[in-house]
This record gives structure tokens, C-alpha cells and sequence, in this order.
């Protein structure tokens, strides 16, 4: 069994996707907050300048009209890309991988990614990811 | 009175057009005393109408529910959208031997709330319907039973409850200017976009007031709102306008979002939706908004908050983004806190990558303002702490203090 496969064109970022094509904020941010700075850093210098190209992925996958299904390599190439919105706090805004004196982050939590406010979500407004 | 339509001048203190406020520092017993907490339960959570802080749009069908727990009170309540449309609250809790009737914190029933423990079963408007092996009860009138029932009213789509069996006031007349000020702001346009709940080891207070002023932005937020809000020429001022009433508030407050320079992964979410970077009176010509939403029609405006005493704060980030918290008090050093972000819903994946990052920067915004509470419950614990120090900019405070002191009917 092969790990989390990203799209042919993505073939550079292949070896990240194990670690951070994750597909709940929980587990984003939780990798966030494992990583040292370091970590966190050479991961954003390779996404960075990735970014653009994976939205425009993004931007084929519905060039025809919503799709009925993402392939799952897509998937994972867009968890990856939601991993530098983590990531990109701990560079951009922190300067270290936690909020500065924050709030417990384990005890902030995310009534969203509830199994009953997702279902709800799926029933009023389906969503692809 | 300020006029609306101006910048304050810098001489200009609002808490001082308000004398019946007074200017002394803050006293902790609201804060920290047993009997005012019992005080405040008993006259005030008991009495007044109360955001639930959920919304018409979460039980859209018949039969749709979500339960609202009051924990200070032992309420845990059933909010359910009827049959015939009305929405009902009633307390979670079956007549026949007390059993909690629905254990999930939202769901749908098909018509038929029942009970687990022996299977009574009671209609969406609360009647009894079905009570099982009836003949073998002695004096049960099935038709006189009901579960107890809770006034339930909205305000633009927000469900507000009374426990008082006979509220005092319509929540109309509770809500009072507040009632049609926010006319023409499309909450429903809005569904709630993410939500975090956590249960906090503070008095209500504490947290209620984390959110209640705008002075700790610059400092609290420095690194989550960078260097965006005061004005060039009066720097110590961030508010724009107060305007308080009998018991709510309303006050809005400047941000130079328009020049603060976005890194990477933040500019690339601001293009495609609004973040907490986002200049959201580029977005829409501000002189369209609802006259209650940024007053002053300032184009560096960051945003407004209206108070609703007791427990619900709503900011306004613009014209299609708003926040709402929910603070509840559970005992006299344990709170809850909901905080809610609303916005359109992402129409395409690049959208949705954009929420995503937006929803990174507000949660971690949310957890510096978390950062203070606990650990000044515990400073006020050390018995060392005298009273609170109250600025002009944090008159909303100043002014929940002397809104809940009258209730109670507290010595000023
Ligand atoms: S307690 Fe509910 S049926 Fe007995
Ligand atoms: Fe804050």
C-alpha cells in the first residue's frame, strides 16, 4: 500500500505528503504544533513558491463545473496547501510554532469539525473537501 | 451626545457624557463574590431573555434541534423547530421520571421527541403522546402533561429563551433600540463559518470582559492584527463611537487594514475572500451599509461590536463577515465560552482554501485573547489584587458592571 499519492505535476512535494496532507484542522494544526521551526520552515520554503500552482489545480478541477467527486490525489494536494495556512501562522505571525502565551490549544475546541455539525453541514451545503 | 457622522474629537471622553457611570475603578465583588453570583443567577440569568447563541438557520426543517445548555441554572434545553414552523425551546427533560430526553448536541427528530428510559414520547410542540403501558399508571391525564416549555423569541434570525415562566418584557422591549438598529445587515446570508467552544476555569466576568473593549487589540493582537490600529493624529485612541443603552451597547473602532503589509500565505488568502487582513470597506461602498454598522462611515474602519447583555457580543468585521461569542457563567469561577465566525459560504475550492486561513488567523487571535483569563482568576484569587482600572475606551465594561449591579439591586 503506497502512502498519500499527490497529483503527477506535484511529483517535487511528494516526500511532505505523508506528514501534512491531513484532512482535519485538528490533525493540521497538531502537526503545527509538534514541528520545531525548523521543520516548520523548510516545509514553508518548498510550499511557498507552490502555492500558486496548486490553487490553480484547484481552479481546473472545477473549470467544467463542480465535479462530482476530487480525486484523491487532489485531496491530499489540497490538505497540503491548508497545512501551510497552519504553517504559515507559526512563520508569518508567531515566529514560533505556538501562539505566543496562548490559550490552551487542545482545549480550544473545534465544534466544526463535530461529527454532527459536519453532518449538518453536508445536509444544507454540501462541500467537496 | 457625540454626532455619528464624526471623528471623535481628541479631548472627547464618552464615559464622561454618561455621568451616572461615574469614573472610579472597578470594585471585584461582580467578579469574585459568592452571593453576587447567586445574585446574578436568580435576578438576572433566570429573569432576562438570553442569546443562545444559535441561530433559525441551524434547525431549518421540522423536527431540527440543537440543545442549549444553562448550566448555572441545570437547565439543559431542547430547541426545536415544529411541525407548524414555530420554534419551541423546552427543558431537555421527560416527564415521567426526569430522564434527559436527547444526549447530542444537535440532531433531528422525525416529529417524535422520545424518551430512552421507558419510552414516553412527546410531540414537537411538547405535549405527551404516547405513554407506554398507560392503563398501568394510576391518575396519568395524558392530555394535562407537557414538557416544561421556554419562552423562545428571534432577533434577526438569533434564538433568544426567558426562563422566567413570566418574562417581565417581550424580548422586543428587552432588546429596545437594538431591536430594528442592525435592519438591513443579511445575517442569514451568513452561516456560521467555524466555531470553538471551550470551558474556562474564570468567572464569567473575566471572560465576558475580554471581549467587551477594544484597548488590548494593538498589544494583546500585536502579532495577529499587526500595527493597524490607531489614528496618526490622536495614537492613544482606537474607538470611533460608543452609544450605550438601558442595558446593551454598541461601540466601533478604527484600523489602518488597507496598509499593513500581508505576508505570503496571508496575502494569498486575502485575494480570495476576507481574512482577518482583509480592508473590508474596499469591499462594498460603506456608505451602503446599514447606518448602525461602522457609524462614522470611516474608510479605516476595523470593526463594531454590539453588546447584548447579558451573554452575547456580536463583531461586525463588515458588511458580509461578523463574529459572534456566547459567554455563560456555571459557577462563580467556571464560564463557557462559544465563539463563532460567520461568512458567505466558499463557492469554489480556492475560496475555501482562503476560509481556511482565515480560520487559522481568527482561532489564533481567539487563543490570545484566551491567553489572559485563567491566569488573572488567579490573580484575583491571591486575595492582592484591589480593582479594576478603567480606561475611556473601555466604557462597555464600565457599563455591563453598573447594568448587572442594578439588577441585583446592588449598593453602587
Ligand atoms: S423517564 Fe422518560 S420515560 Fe421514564
Ligand atoms: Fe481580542
Amino acid at each position: 500500500m503506497r502512502g498519500k499519492l499527490l497529483p503527477q505535476e506535484f511529483a517535487d512535494l511528494q516526500d511532505l505528503a505523508a506528514d501534512w496532507s491531513l484532512s482535519t484542522e485538528r490533525e493540521r494544526q497538531g502537526k503545527r504544533l509538534a514541528s520545531s521551526m525548523q521543520e516548520l520552515r523548510s516545509v514553508y520554503d518548498r510550499l511557498v513558491p507552490r502555492a500558486e500552482a496548486i490553487l490553480e489545480h484547484m481552479r481546473l478541477l472545477e473549470a467544467g463545473g463542480k465535479p462530482k467527486t476530487i480525486p484523491e490525489e487532489s485531496h491530499n494536494l489540497i490538505y497540503l496547501l491548508y497545512s501551510l495556512a497552519e504553517i504559515g501562522q507559526a512563520i508569518e505571525v508567531h515566529g514560533q510554532p505556538e501562539v505566543v502565551n496562548g490559550f490552551e490549544a487542545k482545549r480550544w475546541v473545534a465544534e466544526h469539525e463535530s461529527p454532527a455539525w459536519k453532518a449538518f453541514e453536508q445536509r444544507v451545503r454540501p462541500t467537496l473537501v | 451626545m457625540n454626532k455619528a457622522t464624526n471623528k471623535p474629537q481628541s479631548t472627547q471622553r464618552w464615559t464622561l457624557e454618561y455621568p451616572e457611570l461615574g469614573t472610579a475603578p472597578l470594585p471585584l465583588d461582580p467578579y469574585l463574590s459568592p452571593s453576587y453570583f447567586e445574585a446574578m443567577r436568580d435576578k438576572v440569568f433566570k429573569k432576562v431573555w438570553l442569546c443562545t447563541g444559535k441561530r433559525v438557520e441551524e434547525i431549518p426543517s421540522p423536527g431540527d434541534y440543537v440543545v442549549f445548555d444553562l448550566e448555572l441554572t441545570g437547565a439543559s434545553l431542547i430547541i426545536v423547530h415544529g411541525l407548524d414552523g414555530i420554534i419551541r425551546t423546552h427543558y431537555n427533560m421527560c416527564m415521567h421520571r426526569a430522564n434527559r430526553l436527547v444526549h447530542n448536541e444537535r440532531g433531528s427528530c422525525k416529529g417524535r421527541i422520545t424518551c430512552a428510559f421507558h419510552g414516553w414520547s412527546y410531540g414537537l410542540d411538547g405535549k405527551l403522546a404516547v405513554a407506554t403501558e398507560e392503563k398501568m399508571f394510576f391518575d396519568l391525564d395524558k392530555k394535562s402533561v407537557s414538557l416544561i416549555s421556554v419562552a423562545t423569541d428571534v432577533w434577526n434570525g438569533f434564538i433568544f429563551v426567558n426562563l422566567d415562566p413570566q418574562p417581565k418584557e417581550t424580548l422586543r422591549e428587552y432588546l429596545g433600540e437594538l431591536w430594528d438598529m442592525f435592519a438591513g445587515y443579511d445575517f442569514s446570508a451568513l452561516p456560521a463559518s467555524f466555531s470553538y467552544s471551550t470551558e474556562l476555569n474564570s468567572c464569567w466576568g473575566v471572560a465576558r470582559d475580554s471581549q467587551l473593549e477594544a484597548y488590548h487589540v494593538k498589544y494583546l493582537h500585536q502579532r495577529t492584527a499587526p500595527g493597524l490600529m490607531s489614528y496618526a493624529e490622536d495614537p492613544d485612541r482606537h474607538a470611533l463611537y460608543f452609544k450605550l443603552f438601558r442595558r446593551h451597547a454598541v461601540g466601533s473602532w478604527y484600523g489602518l487594514r488597507s496598509e499593513t503589509g500581508l505576508p505570503p500565505v496571508a496575502k494569498l488568502a486575502a485575494k480570495f475572500g476576507q481574512t482577518i487582513g482583509s480592508e473590508a470597506t474596499s469591499l462594498s461602498d460603506v456608505n451602503q451599509w446599514p447606518k448602525a454598522l461602522n457609524p462614522t462611515r470611516d474608510k479605516n474602519w476595523f470593526f463594531d461590536e454590539a453588546y447584548i447583555f447579558p451573554n452575547f457580543h456580536i463583531v461586525f468585521l463588515g458588511l458580509h463577515a461578523y463574529i459572534a461569542h456566547t459567554f455563560l457563567p456555571k459557577m462563580v469561577n467556571k464560564s463557557s465560552w462559544n465563539a463563532r465566525a460567520y461568512m458567505p459560504a466558499p463557492k469554489t475550492l480556492v475560496e475555501q482554501f482562503s476560509r481556511e486561513s482565515a480560520k487559522c488567523g481568527i482561532r489564533d487571535l481567539w487563543l490570545e485573547d484566551g491567553s489572559t483569563i485563567e491566569v488573572t482568576q488567579k490573580n484575583l484569587d491571591s486575595g492582592r489584587f484591589p480593582h479594576f482600572h478603567c480606561q475611556d475606551q473601555e466604557i462597555m465594561i464600565r457599563h455591563a458592571v453598573k447594568v448587572m449591579d442594578e439588577l441585583i439591586g446592588a449598593a453602587p
